[in-house]
């Protein structure tokens, strides 16, 4: 079996918050040696502080957050504060040691540390550098701020999606962030291979609003052909019906189905029981079912209202019609099919113990071994290992850095506590909490789920 | 001069499905040389896809198939025969990598499983895109985008004021697996770049798009909370939050971190930071209707997206329009970065379709127009395999 594939691969990577360091998260995945660059006076803060273990902040809250570990597992950590000139001296000397350079701040920002591409290049002339922006690296709107609704609703994705045009919905779950990352990692694999062919390195500019009008192609084909607007159409599908989610027993629990031609029509009716309005003229074929799927609704209702959605989804399916459990993320850690291709991987963290982690590159690959990742890092833990091995730094340099501020295990600017929340006031929210989610984890997972001790 | 960073390779797109056109239409736009191996006698089934050219169903009109297939070759070769596969087979000994998104075994049943034709090329990374992957217990399933969005845990989330949940509009889930599709495809690329050995690829479609998680997963290993919806999501702006309407549109509203001074800021009293519904989340949260009516609507109805916008992100708020599909072609931005390209079909006609999001300064990524089935018969067997005459491969139905 072989090693992962970019193992040799050494990413110097500036990214913070979400996008940029889901991007080097799928580098780190496939075997990268992604060295995450933060500093004492500027750590990746809120994501360090957000949701940590048993929602207790305890001594070093900066290293106990679920946001911060879920993005950030497998990489190294160096802390350089590229605002003063030993900290932009450092990361100099680092560059020739490095294959990419990543960064997800403002376009303005690696100019002004004179750390943009042509600097670089100066530095390692087959470097590959990657910035991954809201807007991208030029135009008029190339400074605006963006989180992923932003990203969203500048691409027209917002505007096609929800209940009707007054009622538009965002992704809810970073998507923007999601997809810029994964077009970032993208194009940074596809640069690794040009260089292998080449020996040349490149500059790549990433949009994630661009990211995401890309993945929206159908709609401004038709556009562009048709001169049609899509709108936001629910779960509405352009051929099958029913197609939408379902009501089930039990509190905010829905089951989603598909009914993709009058073969699935025929085995959906006998899995809910022939049920007499099934026979009902105005139902009786797809373009009819299309017309009329609300009215279906109620119908429908009173079949999965009696049921759990595994119950419901499991009759479905096994009538061979298209359906699906509407899981809450808290589900997906049980569930039969991630379980059996060992979707999420349980790491072990110094300071809050074992806990879960998807593989961000989940493919199972017939040459290569899924290799165990080495737990999200603490600030500033490979400070000694990466300034000594890659620039010779022996202790005593390493201690005058320490002992100077330049680099260390603290952040000097704390972040401002994350609201205080507790499972009782989510529930109240409406939201599900368990407080026995440890022992569930750990029977399901047959290794004990939590802090160590 | 480059054609592209991925230009030396040679890939067999065997899919029907959007996801895996998608994770082809990256390598095309890349360079590669994608051909497109369909059924002679009906044409890979995306070409089915609506909406088509004024709603008239023709294979070669689809939306889907016009962005998605744009840069690929296209042979109809049927190889269900002896004589279709042996001809596959001689493509297969020469391509990069295989893509296809078939119910898993099925290509194996005729003998073009990765074990069969690994040993025809040894260099072949052979990419299988399905549902649920390969294995496991869920991995004959029948599904849609829909039904593994719920599976993935992504679906729960985008359900407010305990409303069914609702998908992204699109095909969002089929993107996502494409783009993990190619992802995975190029760290065997990356690796074959070093051990000159190829090898299969299991790509599931749920894994990608349960990836695209929000950390909830991770967060309940951690608090015991499952991620939903908070009260302040909602589909329409509320408490200083989310789509508001104003003069012209629909504004994103996020007052980000720091934010509600900010916005008192903007508002046009810098003072208002300090009032009760301002400093107190959870208040605004209770009386997001009086917060609204007092601070918020007053200012969006007399204002137009521009100016709100403009006003937002001047303080650093990560304010946004909310544009439609028919604003973007002539979205400033978009349009000095000339991110829309211009292709001309000879059915469609003129298309002006998204550009690549990968913008690599060396190797610049290409798009250009999708084939008509089996245009590409002639070129890509004379130039791959040197036949010239296919006649009688034509009349055996093979093409």
């Amino acid at each position: 079996m072989s090693k992962l594939p970019l193992e040799g691969v050494r990413v110097l990577d500036l990214t913070r918050a979400y996008a940029g360091t889901i991007g080097t998260l799928y580098l780190a995945d496939l075997g990268a040696d992604v060295i995450k660059v933060e500093a004492v006076t500027r750590p990746d803060i809120p994501t360090r502080e957000m949701n940590p273990a048993e929602l207790d902040p305890g001594e070093k809250p900066w290293e106990r957050a679920a946001y911060f570990h879920r993005l950030n597992v497998g990489k190294r950590d160096i802390t350089l504060d590229l605002t003063t000139d030993t900290g932009k001296d450092l990361f100099r000397k680092l560059v020739p040691h490095c294959d990419v350079v990543t960064e997800n701040y403002n376009p303005q920002t690696m100019r002004r540390f004179n750390l943009h591409y042509d600097a670089l290049k100066e530095l390692n002339p087959s470097i590959i550098m990657a910035s991954m922006s809201g807007f991208g690296a030029d135009g008029p709107r190339k400074s605006w701020a963006a989180y992923y609704p932003a990203m969203e609703s500048m691409a027209g994705l917002t505007a096609i999606t929800g209940y009707d045009e007054d009622q538009t919905l965002t992704s809810l779950t970073g998507y923007g962030d999601w997809t810029l990352g994964t077009v970032g990692a993208m194009a940074i694999l596809a640069a690794l291979h040009h260089r292998n062919k080449t020996g040349k390195g490149q500059y790549i500019d990433v949009s994630g609003r661009e990211a995401v009008l890309a993945a929206i192609g159908d709609a401004m084909t038709d556009l562009s052909m048709n001169n049609r607007v899509w709108k936001p159409s629910e779960n509405l599908h352009t051929s099958m019906a029913p197609h939408d989610t379902y009501r089930c027993k039990g509190d905010n629990s829905w089951v989603a189905m598909a009914v993709r031609d009058q073969q699935d029509w025929i085995a959906f009716c006998r899995a809910i029981g022939s049920p007499a309005w099934t026979g009902e003229a105005q139902f009786s074929d797809q373009e009819k079912r299309h017309e009329n799927q609300e009215a279906m609704r109620p119908l429908i209702e009173d079949w999965t209202g009696q049921h759990t959605h595994r119950e419901a989804a499991d009759a479905l399916l096994a009538a061979g019609v298209p359906a699906g459990p509407v899981l809450d993320p808290s589900e997906t850690l049980f569930d039969p099919q991630l379980k059996a291709r060992e979707y999420y991987e349980v790491i072990d963290h110094p300071l809050v113990g074992s806990r879960l982690f998807p593989r961000q590159v989940p493919a199972h690959y017939s040459a290569m071994e899924r290799q165990p990742r080495s737990h999200t890092p603490l600030l500033g833990e490979h400070n000694h290992q990466v300034l000594g091995e890659l620039l010779n730094l022996d202790a005593t340099s390493l201690k005058e850095l320490e002992d100077s501020g330049a680099i260390g295990s603290e952040p000097t600017r704390k972040g401002r506590r994350p609201p205080e929340t507790s499972r009782e006031k989510m529930r109240q929210w409406g939201a599900r909490a368990d407080d026995d989610y440890l022992e569930k984890l750990s029977a399901a997972y047959g290794k004990k789920i939590g802090p160590n001790g | 001069m480059s054609d592209g960073a991925l230009d030396d390779l040679l890939i067999l797109d065997l899919c029907h499905g959007l996801a895996g056109a998608y994770c082809t239409k990256w390598f095309a736009d890349l360079g590669a040389n994608v051909v497109m191996v369909e059924p002679a006698d009906k044409g890979a089934s995306i070409r089915d896809i609506g909406p088509f050219k004024n709603d008239e169903p023709n294979q070669e009109t689809g939306a889907s198939h016009l962005y998605l297939n744009g840069g690929k070759k296209s042979i109809s070769l049927s190889f269900e025969n002896d004589e279709g596969k042996s001809l596959l087979n001689k493509l297969i000994a020469k391509a990069d990598i295989l893509v296809e998104d078939e119910a898993p075994g099925r290509l194996g049943n005729l003998g073009l499983g990765f074990e069969d034709v690994c040993t025809l090329n040894d260099k072949l990374i052979y990419l299988s895109i399905t549902p649920f992957g390969q294995t496991g217990p869920y991995r004959d399933y029948p599904s849609t985008e829909l039904t593994l969005a719920a599976f993935s845990g992504t679906l729960a989330v985008r359900a407010v004021n305990g409303k069914r949940p609702i998908r992204m509009g699109g095909y969002q889930g089929m993107y996502i697996g494409g783009r993990i599709a190619f992802l995975s495809a190029m760290g065997a690329l990356l690796q074959r770049d070093v051990t000159e050995e190829g090898q299969h690829v299991d790509v599931s479609l749920l894994e990608a798009i349960a990836g695209n998680d929000m950390a909830a997963p991770t967060t309940y290993s951690y608090t015991g909370i499952a991620q939903v919806p908070l009260p302040s999501a909602n589909a329409r702006g509320r408490g200083g939050a989310g789509r508001y309407p104003c003069k012209d549109g629909f504004v994103d509203v996020l007052p980000g971190i720091g934010g509600l001074k900010k916005l008192a800021a903007m508002l046009g009293d810098p003072g208002l930071a300090e009032h009760e519904l301002f400093k107190n989340h959870a208040l605004r949260a209770e009386k997001a209707e009086e917060f609204d009516a007092e601070f918020m609507e007053p200012f969006f109805s007399t204002r137009t997206r521009a100016e709100i916008v403009e006003a937002a992100q001047a303080k650093g708020m990560p304010f946004s329009y909310v544009l439609t599909p028919d604003e973007l072609p002539s979205e400033p931005h978009l349009v000095e970065r000339e991110f829309f390209v211009d292709i001309e079909h000879p059915i469609a006609g003129k298309l002006a379709v998204p550009g690549s999001p990968a913008r690599l300064s060396e190797t610049p990524p290409h798009l250009s127009v999708a084939p008509q089935a089996g245009e590409s018969n002639e070129t890509v067997l004379s130039e791959l395999l040197g036949l010239t005459d296919l006649s009688s491969l034509e009349n055996q139905g093979v093409l």
